[in-house]
């Protein structure tokens, strides 16, 4: 009954769809957001080989959320799920400050991707529920995010365990959608 | 162009041949955790090879107690390779599980990881005599330090003049080290069970001078570096600071002056130290390497590694499940062939197969799900049994119906998770140009997309 009702819903409003890439390195809260988004639970997760892909439904826009594994050696089949995308997120833990630079690299060298230049892009500082966790402004330098150009960007203070921060970036992606950015 | 610049192509081989000898180790086949057998995953910081399920546990417990990576997948810097070289399961064992008494049940295993690296709970409470507990916590301390890689800890990186300096510190008195640490780190334990009895410290400590001694077997193979490390080892077993924690050499020559308050004791530590040696090496001669099945030869694919990873997962009863499988394989083929619309039931079933079983991931069948055909779908069904995969994921992953919550809370996330492989190249195409009309067209003629948003709604 439910499922006849949304149908009709979703075809009297017409229901966008967003080809969402959540990225970053290995550990830094990917699957957990993924499915904080999608069920609203946390669940435990082990290290993602591969991907998951689930559909969130959120502010009348239908996200196709692809998590892909962040190990060092299959960061390059990354590449391979970049055309049709609307958005990447980018996703930090924010308590490994050692890895920043990495993160960095990683984050700019898929900026440079021509498939991707009509990608708006979202970074998620995650894990802020973790001792030493940088907050937003420590991280927009670690990523140099002021390098930018020509694209709509925002960075969100999250907790994948707590719940913090994901729907407000959400709420900035499907805004940023509406209105023609992807 | 990016990831840990200073690690070239060869170094990195390099390591990973390092590494692969010392999974072969007995103490490293089975995980330093809950000992399921060929762990394929590390904690770069403890130094210990875990399984995946027990990765995904350290992972959970943040950077600043757990670093992992894969000893496969990943790429590892010198100093971390150095460093699990240099302590591995058994070592680090000795002192995580220092009083863990020796028949603890391991059930709820995350509950347990998180009693051992977080709380503490079974590390050595103290070697030394003395009760005062400020003292107590230094001592502690400085174990623990031996024990964990620190960020910025350049390990072993000037081996020779570090390994000089370290051995002058060592023989004017371990208690030097102990001291300078002291200067440098707060001690970070709150130990409720500060009243341990003289005899038990006594045993405690016998327990931690054994980790120096056990790990000197395995450095035989290793670098140079390292044979220059066990060199010295035999010497110096008996002395606390024993270890290889350059670290605390650094400290220690700059802050050498500390030293003063503790010096009386040193004789004490050297002559329990070449009593239990004895004893060490008569523990380490029994040590029976366990009935593990020889690891096939490591190939570099990521399939190999998962299919191994797979049969050694806690969870996966496979022996038993393999009869109950291969049943259900029928079943379900008869039922895709007769269903040709691979709908709600089937799906309904297979989870339901599969909800028996523990997750198992399903990336062993080596199939990419987006953009599947209907006969794409059936297939992999068929190869997701065949690969004895009982992961209930259904191959459209993405507007499977049976996302419930108490479903996950027993079956971690791995029910959409594909592969990408070596056979990554096929899955370009899914999840190219083409592929988004494809995955969301099917969805429609299965009428899954509308179940999936039946469930927010409802939601």
């Amino acid at each position: 009954m439910g499922i006849v009702f949304t149908r009709l819903f979703s075809s009297l409003f017409g229901n966008r769809e967003a080809r969402i890439l959540v990225l970053g390195l290995d550990n830094a809260g990917k699957t957990t957001i993924l499915y904080r988004l999608q069920m609203g639970e946390v669940v435990s997760t082990i290290p993602t080989i591969g991907f998951n892909v689930e559909t969130v439904q959120y502010n009348n826009i239908k996200f196709q959320v692809w998590d892909l594994g962040g190990q060092t050696s299959i960061r390059p089949y990354w590449r391979c799920y970049f055309p049709n995308t609307q958005a990447i997120i980018y996703v930090v833990d924010s308590s490994d400050t050692d890895r920043l630079v990495i993160a960095k690299d990683e984050f700019h060298a898929i900026l440079e991707e021509e498939e991707l230049k009509g990608a708006v892009v979202l970074i998620f500082a995650n894990k802020q529920d973790l001792p030493g966790a940088l907050d937003a402004a420590a991280i927009t330098e670690a990523l140099e995010l002021h390098k930018i150009k020509s694209r709509q960007w925002s960075i969100f203070k999250t907790s994948a365990i707590k719940g913090e921060g994901l729907f407000e970036g959400l709420d900035w992606l499907s805004n940023t959608l509406k209105s023609g950015g992807g | 162009m990016n990831e840990k610049a200073g690690v070239s192509k060869e170094l990195n081989a390099k390591h990973k041949k390092i590494l692969e000898g010392l999974l072969k180790l007995p103490e490293n086949r089975e995980c330093a955790d809950c000992k399921t057998k060929g762990p394929r995953w590390a904690s770069v910081n403890l130094g210990i090879f875990i399984c995946m399920q027990c990765s995904g546990i350290h992972r959970s417990l943040g950077v600043h107690i757990s670093k992992v990576r894969s000893a496969t997948l990943d790429t590892w810097l010198p100093e971390q390779v150095t460093f699990i070289q240099s302590m591995g399961n058994e070592r680090a064992n000795s002192f995580w599980e220092a009083e863990l008494p020796p028949n603890y049940d391991r059930v709820g295993i995350e509950n347990f990881i998180r009693a051992k690296y977080d709380e503490k709970r079974w590390v050595p409470r103290d070697g030394n005599p003395r009760s005062a507990s400020g003292a107590r916590d230094q001592t502690e301390t400085i174990r623990q330090s031996d024990f964990e890689l620190r960020a910025g800890q350049a390990y072993l990186s000037n081996s020779r003049s570090s390994y000089e300096r370290r051995k002058d510190i060592l023989a004017s008195g371990t208690k030097e080290s102990i001291s300078a640490v002291r200067a440098d780190v707060p001690p970070p334990r709150k130990g409720p069970e500060q009243s341990v009895s003289a005899n038990e410290q006594g045993k405690v400590r016998k327990e931690a001078e054994q980790a120096p001694a056990a790990a000197a077997p395995k450095r035989d193979y290793v670098t140079d570096l390292f044979d220059i490390l066990s060199m010295d080892d035999p010497t110096e077993n008996g002395s606390v600071a024993a270890s290889a924690d350059d670290w605390a050499g650094f400290q220690s020559a700059g802050v050498g002056s500390v030293s003063g308050s503790d010096g009386s004791n040193p004789p004490k530590s050297t002559d329990a130290a070449s009593s239990e040696m004895e004893d060490l090496f008569r523990d380490m001669s029994t040590i029976t390497p366990v009935p593990v099945k020889p690891q096939k030869d490591v190939k570099n694919d990521i399939m190999s590694l998962f299919e191994k990873s797979n049969m050694v997962s806690p969870f996966s009863m496979h022996q038993h499940q393999l009869a109950m499988l291969a049943q259900q394989q029928s079943l379900l083929m008869a039922a895709a062939a007769k269903s040709a619309s691979g709908d709600l039931d089937f799906a309904k079933a297979l989870q339901q197969n599969g909800s028996k079983s523990m997750p198992a991931t399903n990336w062993s069948n080596g199939y990419q799900m987006p953009g599947l055909t209907q006969a794409g779908a059936q297939q992999m069904l068929q190869n997701h049994l065949q690969a004895m995969n009982i992961s209930p994921s259904y191959p459209l992953g993405n507007s499977a119906p049976y996302s419930s919550g108490s479903y996950y809370s027993t079956v971690q996330a791995t029910r959409t998770n594909g592969v990408t492989s070596e056979g990554i190249s096929k899955a370009q195409p899914s999840p190219s140009v083409g592929s988004t009309p494809t995955r969301v067209q099917p969805g429609k003629d299965y009428d899954f997309s509308s179940l999936t948003q039946g469930m927010f709604s409802k939601g």
